[in-house]
């Protein structure tokens, strides 16, 4: 440890991760998601899927009820409730409002700043990385997620995988004790294999070569996963399909028929996940 | 005027009162001590059981991350601020009244403090990793985050930690000498080394009071700028109704309040268990509490900048928590804290109550419980009403919360009536200073009013 | 890695022979801790393909989580199945997997599995060695089959070659009584379709219609194959946007996610479906009905369907002009609307507004004759239970596979007491539930992901599909026979013409082989990772050349068909035919002491009551109401309010036969008249089962449907009596509204012309 070292780390940290920044200069790789809110049921696939690939742990009834549970994705379900303003009739008759809340992998997270030992930080391709083995658990992270995707082990919940559940571990991630703060990576284990395999044969992860896991299961297809760093992968031209880009405003649409919105987009967190409109015909 | 200290009491007296006061308090102390002694252990034997089960023992939850322990950290920080205004600041304005109060309101600051520090500790969820906050020298080249507001938090109390220990043994030079002079055994041994061989020159005189000055210089903007800093914990996010600029000051008035209010319960405390009557006398107590009634006023002030500006900002986010605050399930506590926050200094106004210690004792633990209540609303009420409405909960504490949090109180307590019982809690030599300045005074206007009363001055 | 697993396996050789010759130097050191045979290390030499360390590999199988039979790839790592995910080859879940598949895994690992035999000895059961199970089993057998007429046999859907051979158990005994039963059976549907089409399952075409009417069927959810439907759901919903309108009495996850939800009065659906045959009929006149029936349907008129059902005239008047200018469209039928006592003539019903609306062939599709008429799955009903309650007096021995009566059997078949009659009871299970408790024998089975199998999916869009399940891994509980085995054994004990295949495996693979010629060539199995084939170690060339050839062509087609995980071939589309017919329905008669209809509502997730015990699916919140780990009744907040109660309250729901106490849920997508608890929970065994909650069905009335004798699950009529009780119900949701932040943000569509924006996916 030389004070050289300590200037050049300082001078690391004052970087935000900005848009554009040349920290991404050359990732060959940048993580975005597209979530399609008119196909989304809201049926929990993803979320089951999450819980086998990731290695959640099963909270038990006590521990959900003080809002401890561990899911990395949930569905969120709103209904319109007549409340300020909105319409309100004796039956929900448009059904529920479903949207699937994950990390965001912010470009500008909120998260990230606030971590007294750096322990979650912002890798070149654009993931919102939390190093668990740094993690001390000042939970200063999670007050700071506006999306409150930040989920914390208030307790050692290694005991949860009765014998022999815990053969069914994906041995790719660790489990996580008790004090560590954890959520969503994109499955990173699973992009981890694929650039390996990809570097292996001297190439780049092909689109759809590498789905995350709630993807991978969900029926409807509402969620497309890829590199925006590739112009032509889905993920890219649906992001242009629909005018989104980093540091776009809702006022920079242009048209009807660009659905696609940051949750928050208020908060200026530029989330590597895009929204698309839900849609209702009320011209039946 | 009114004196704050007779005049005629004899130098000697002054000593042997101070001296006798670390020999033999009356019984109430050790029963103090006892009680503050159990309570402690309940707090440790709590701490085990959370530091041994998880973190979920505290009864927090998502979104409510933070609880009872930022609380008390803010608490214990922000009553640590009312030692250094009474001490520095009044000493740079050349305030007479605070002599006798100030040794007490710095050990009251340093010993905060010390409880201060136990609760970012405590509240870490890998307690054992807490020194990974440090920037300590490491195979690995790891650094802690410069950008997080803990850490400069971190910085910011260890250094105030630092400095107003310091000032408070350098302002205790001199009464460590007559302390040495007056002890036998591990007493005077350890007097003698803290005394650092003082013995009283002109020139010893002359480098200390530099010395202090510039202290008292440099202690006062730090104090400010660690409240400042420990509001940036809040300040610096992106929450409503963290997230305001006024929180700085906000915190530094609420510290000031809730520390002048720590003061006046000590001060009652030390003057009944010490006999300490002839010092801690009612003009003085009556000086405090009308700077409470001011610093109070501040704070009121900003409570209404915040109000006014979530208000009138349009931010739906922060209108939405202020809404909470005053409707939702805390509200009951908000609206406590608000009403004796701003009601209760008003009492003070009131000439009776400044004289008479039964109530005021009672009206500043109240304020105490209050301003420890307005951090508690600081603290839940924006996590209850986050961005994210999925997410939406409270905290209400359990039982390890709370018993750490009453083991904090004791901690305070204990380490206080441990201070004044190995140090002198009374300024010795400036309380001699106080009486041979007024008497100077007095004197001059004697002679100059044509009296032939001769100078009195005893050794 | 399976294709070339010669060179791989030959290199891994050379390695462990080398590990090996390390290995001993070290020990000959004395640096190996390892004392010899009383530890296991890990051997290079002659590994597994599923064990090699590091290595994923992907097995193609089938789930048998519900009875849409998805396909699935299993991910094996270290020998152990880490992950399941949908076989993209599947043309019924494409590579998709809803979270009861995903909790197949726990299913697999569960900690409740049987370790070994259990037998009833003084009353209690008491584990036993696998041979003493056997012996007493095979006793059991013989006894049986001298007595053909007292023995019968109880199991779920099955399917496939265990089917096949089920039957011939039951045969070979020569009693007539093989006895599937299904908890939540289509039979009404399937027989109802039988009778309009032809057919029992013709192809849904969702992605074709512009609109989806569904009256009940609740096919995003556990509606005959939920993942099918979702996909075509997907499909229909952007290519380019249909609309979804959804009747019912109670919001089901399809009805959250319709256009237009409408609730209707319970035991109502049929006379909306009628109201608007007649209002469609009476207006078009392009396709003639028959006379009986258009006069028939004179009586559904607008003004008292409406009075009936509880709509407004001004909605079944949409309805109907929204069918009329939106073609094609699908109308389906299911759940509420077809458990009533006429609910065959209500899935009539359905399929005559499709024969108006001109759906035939358009979205309803043939989906080809099954090449597989003696593998196909038997369609489970609830009548069947009640047939063996009334057969149970006379029975000695009764065999239950796979299911589970006692739990999910309404009371009033009192079927834990005619069970407890029964001499000799053999429960085939992997976890001790209700009724492998009662047994006096239990026989452990293998978990889905350890034995052989196939299986050709009740609902498939291609009636030429034969899902194939292989054993992704070692069994956990070695001596645990596998199913298909076990059937063998026992038919081998009657009839020796069964001892020409050494095992299931050779049983499956000799069948299996006589399509070999029809198979459609490669179907690639998936795109980005070639599953394996597991190779279990009774196949030996020399044995099996007694069974069959296995000559080079058949080792590849077999390979292929295995690492696909399902057999595809060829068949032959008609176009659908449909005689309309007179709809004949009957008017509910309420009792009015009895003012609400209770709807006990199956879940994706605990479904029947079979994921109970699972606790990734306890633990993932309802779909509708968030709740974890509960039982609740649904009312409508102005139910609640005329009755004085609130979320929370514990009430008692009481039937004619029965009452259970439950909690109160307030809910605005209820209709009124309705309440509505869902099944699954109310288990008395199981770890993250049991005390969790009531079991809804055991409450029900018998009231059966009266074309099919199937039970109607939706035509018990219940009180609510409040007590003074209350409990909190533990949700996920921490705000029902989004409090003006726009989370969900959704565009209105009002232009008649409007199509999706997105276009085709890509």
């Amino acid at each position: 440890m030389t004070i050289k070292n300590m200037i050049e780390n300082w001078a690391q940290f004052r970087k935000s991760g900005q848009v554009g920044d040349e920290y991404y200069d050359h990732a060959d790789y940048r993580w975005g998601m597209v979530i399609d809110l008119d196909t989304c049921i809201g049926c929990n696939a993803c979320v089951t899927a999450c819980y086998a690939e990731n290695n959640l742990p099963v909270v038990g009834k006590e521990r959900f009820g003080r809002g401890l549970g561990m899911h990395w994705i949930r569905i969120e379900r709103y209904w319109q409730t007549g409340e300020e303003g909105e319409k309100k009739t004796r039956y929900p008759e448009q059904g529920a409002q479903y949207i699937p809340m994950m990390c965001q992998q912010c470009e500008q997270a909120p998260c990230e700043p606030v971590c007294p030992v750096a322990a979650t930080y912002h890798t070149p391709d654009g993931l919102n990385a939390q190093v668990y083995n740094r993690c001390i658990g000042s939970r200063y992270c999670s007050n700071n997620c506006p999306y409150k995707v930040r989920y914390f082990n208030f307790y050692s919940y290694s005991e949860t995988w009765a014998s022999p559940l815990e053969q069914q571990l994906n041995p790719d991630i660790s489990v996580r004790d008790k004090g560590v703060m954890e959520k969503c990576t994109f499955c990173v284990q699973r992009l981890r294999r694929a650039k390996n395999d990809a570097k292996n044969e001297n190439r780049l992860v092909e689109d759809g070569e590498v789905q995350t896991a709630c993807q991978q299961s969900c029926p409807t297809q509402a969620i497309v996963f890829g590199n925006l760093a590739d112009a032509d992968s889905r993920v890219s031209r649906m992001w242009k399909k629909h005018n989104m880009a980093y540091g776009h405003r809702e006022d920079d649409k242009q048209q009807k028929t660009e659905r696609g919105y940051r949750v928050l987009e208020e908060l200026n967190t530029e989330p590597s996940v895009i929204y698309l409109e839900r849609i209702r015909d009320e011209n039946i | 005027m009114e004196e704050e200290i007779r005049n005629d009491i004899k130098w000697a007296q002054i000593n042997r009162d101070v001296l006798h006061s670390m020999a033999s308090p009356r019984r109430s102390y050790w029963a103090l001590i006892g009680l503050c002694l159990t309570v402690v252990a309940i707090g440790v034997y709590a701490e085990i059981h959370q530091y041994h089960t998880g973190m979920g023992e505290a009864r927090l939850n998502r979104p409510q991350m933070w609880g009872f322990y930022i609380a008390n950290f803010i608490f214990w920080v922000g009553v640590s601020h009312a030692g250094t205004l009474l001490s520095a600041a009044l000493f740079l304005t050349n305030t007479e009244w605070r002599r006798p109060v100030y040794r007490s309101a710095e050990a009251m600051t340093s010993v905060a403090l010390l409880t201060a520090a136990i609760f970012p500790v405590i509240h870490l969820g890998r307690v054992w990793d807490f020194y990974w906050v440090l920037p300590y020298p490491n195979e690995r080249g790891l650094w802690p985050n410069f950008r997080s507001p803990l850490l400069w938090d971190m910085v910011a109390i260890f250094t105030y930690l630092n400095s107003s220990m310091l000032f408070l043994y350098y302002g205790m030079i001199p009464d460590l000498a007559i302390s040495r002079d007056n002890a036998s055994g591990w007493r005077r041994r350890l007097y003698g080394w803290m005394a650092l061989g003082w013995v009283g020159t002109d020139r010893q005189w002359r480098n200390f009071r530099k010395g202090y000055l510039l202290l008292a210089c440099f202690l006062l903007p730090l104090a400010v700028s660690v409240h400042s800093i420990v509001a940036s914990d809040f300040a610096m996010s992106i929450m409503p109704g963290w997230h305001v600029t006024s929180l700085p000051p906000y915190f530094v008035a609420g510290a000031l309040y809730s520390g002048c209010a720590a003061i006046i319960t000590l001060f009652i405390i030390l003057r009944y268990t010490f006999r300490y009557e002839e010092y801690l006398t009612l003009p003085i107590l009556d000086k405090l509490c009308k700077l409470t009634f001011a610093i109070a006023m501040i704070w009121v002030y900003l409570n209404l900048i915040e109000f006014s500006s979530a208000w009138y900002g349009h931010d739906m986010f922060e209108k939405e928590v202020l809404i909470e605050k005053a409707t939702g399930p805390y509200a009951a506590i908000w609206w406590t804290m608000i009403i004796l926050g701003i009601g209760l200094p008003f009492s003070l106004l009131i000439k009776w109550v400044r004289r008479n210690m039964r109530v005021l004792i009672f009206i500043s633990m109240l304020i105490n419980i209050t301003m420890w209540l307005e951090r508690w609303m600081i603290v839940s009420p924006t996590l209850a009403r986050n961005h994210e409405p999925y997410s939406w909960g409270y905290h209400w504490p359990g039982w390890v919360e709370l018993s750490i949090t009453f083991a904090s109180f004791a901690w305070f307590t204990m380490l206080f009536l441990l201070f004044v019982k190995i140090f002198p809690s009374i300024s010795m030599y400036e309380v001699k200073e106080m009486l041979y300045h007024r008497r100077h005074v007095s004197d001059r206007l004697l002679r100059e009013s044509g009296s032939d009363r001769p100078l009195t001055v005893e050794k | 890695m399976s294709f070339d697993p010669v060179n791989r396996r030959t290199f891994l050789k050379l390695m462990g022979v080398s590990g090996s010759g390390l290995f001993l130097t070290l020990q000959g050191c004395g640096n190996a801790s390892l004392e010899e045979g009383r530890e296991t290390v890990m051997s290079y030499i002659d590994p597994e393909d599923f064990v090699i360390p590091g290595e994923e590999v992907w097995y193609a199988t089938t789930c048998h989580q519900c009875p849409a039979a998805c396909g699935l790839h299993a991910r094996v790592r270290e020998g152990r199945v880490r992950k399941l995910e949908g076989n993209p080859a599947s043309p019924i879940n494409h590579g998709r997997l809803c979270a009861m598949g995903q909790a197949g895994l726990q299913l697999h690992y569960h900690p409740d599995r049987i370790p070994q035999p259990l037998a009833r000895i003084d009353n209690r059961l008491q584990p036993v060695s696998w041979d003493q199970a056997k012996t007493r089993l095979h006793k059991i057998l013989a006894k049986a089959a001298e007595n053909p007429q007292r023995f019968a046999l109880l199991s779920g859907e099955v399917g496939g070659h265990l089917e096949k051979l089920m039957d011939a158990l039951v045969q070979t005994i020569g009693g007539p009584s093989r006895y599937v039963y299904e908890p939540l059976s289509q039979k009404i549907w399937h027989s109802a379709t039988q009778s309009a089409l032809g057919i029992t399952s013709p192809r849904l075409q969702l992605a074709q219609a512009q609109m989806v009417l569904s009256f009940g069927a609740d096919f995003l959810g556990p509606w005959q194959s939920a993942v099918h439907f979702a996909a075509e759901y997907g499909r229909f919903r952007t290519e380019p946007r249909g609309s979804l309108i959804q009747v019912e009495p109670r919001m089901s996850l399809t009805g959250a996610n319709a256009d237009w939800w409408l609730p209707i009065r319970p035991q109502t659906e049929a006379w909306l479906a009628l109201g608007l045959a007649h209002l469609l009929a009476s207006e078009n006149k392009a396709i003639a009905l028959p006379d009986a029936i258009s006069q028939a349907l004179a009586q559904y008129d607008i003004d008292s369907v409406s009075k009936i059902t509880d709509l407004p005239t001004d909605s079944i008047r949409r309805l109907a002009s929204a069918l009329r200018t939106r073609t094609p469209s699908l109308i389906l039928a299911g759940g509420p609307a077809d458990g009533q006592v006429d609910g065959s003539q209500m899935v009539l019903a359905s399929w005559l507004l499709n024969y108006l609306l001109g759906n035939l062939d358009k979205t309803i599709t043939h989906a080809g004759d099954s090449p597989f008429a003696e593998l196909e799955t038997r369609i489970g009903s609830t009548a069947a239970l009640q047939k063996l309650s009334e057969h149970m007096p006379a029975l000695d021995t009764l065999f239950i596979y796979q299911s589970n009566p006692v739990y999910s059997a309404p009371d009033f078949l009192q079927l834990a007491a005619g069970l407890e009659k029964v001499r000799n009871t053999v429960v085939f299970a992997s976890t001790l539930d209700e009724t492998a408790e009662l047994a006096d024998l239990v026989i452990p089975l293998r978990s889905s992901l350890e034995e052989w199998g196939s299986r050709v999916p009740a609902y498939s869009p291609d009636q030429g599909l034969l899902q194939l399940q292989q054993p992704v891994m070692q069994a956990l509980y070695p001596q645990h026979v596998a199913s298909g085995d076990l059937l063998l054994q026992l038919l081998t004990q009657l009839d020796k013409a069964y001892q020409q295949w050494p095992d299931f495996y050779a049983y499956v693979r000799t069948d299996l082989m006589k399509y070999r010629e029809q198979a459609r060539p490669d179907k690639q199995p998936n795109p980005w990772k070639l599953p394996a084939v597991m190779t279990p170690p009774t196949y030996k060339p020399v044995m099996l050349e007694q069974a069959f050839s296995t000559d080079q062509l058949d080792e590849a087609f077999w390979e292929h068909t295995v690492a696909a995980g399902l057999l595809q071939l060829p068949t032959q589309q008609r176009s659908l035919r449909m005689q309309p017919q007179v709809p004949t329905i009957k008017p509910v008669t309420a009792d009015q002491n009895f003012p609400f209809t209770l709807i006990p509502f199956p879940q994706l997730g605990l479904y029947d009551g079979r994921h109970a015990n699972l606790s990734w699916l306890q633990e993932m919140p309802d779909q509708i109401t968030t709740i974890v780990w509960d039982s609740w009744a649904e009312i409508h907040p102005e139910t609640a309010a005329r009755l004085k109660v609130k979320t929370g309250d514990i009430v008692e729901i009481r039937s004619t036969h029965g009452s259970i106490k439950v909690k109160i849920f307030e809910f605005n997508g209820i209709h009124p008249e309705a309440v509505a608890i869902p099944m699954g929970q109310g288990h008395s065994r199981g770890r993250y089962a049991a005390g969790v909650g009531v079991n809804p069905v055991k409450i029900l009335a018998p009231v059966f449907e009266r074309d099919t004798g199937e039970l109607a699950l939706y035509a018990t009529r219940v009180q609510i009596n409040p007590t003074r009780e209350q409990d909190s119900l533990v949700k996920l949701a921490g705000s029902d509204s989004q409090h003006k932040r726009r989370l969900v943000r959704t565009i209105n569509i009002k232009a008649p012309d409007f199509s999706h924006p997105e276009g085709s996916a890509s």
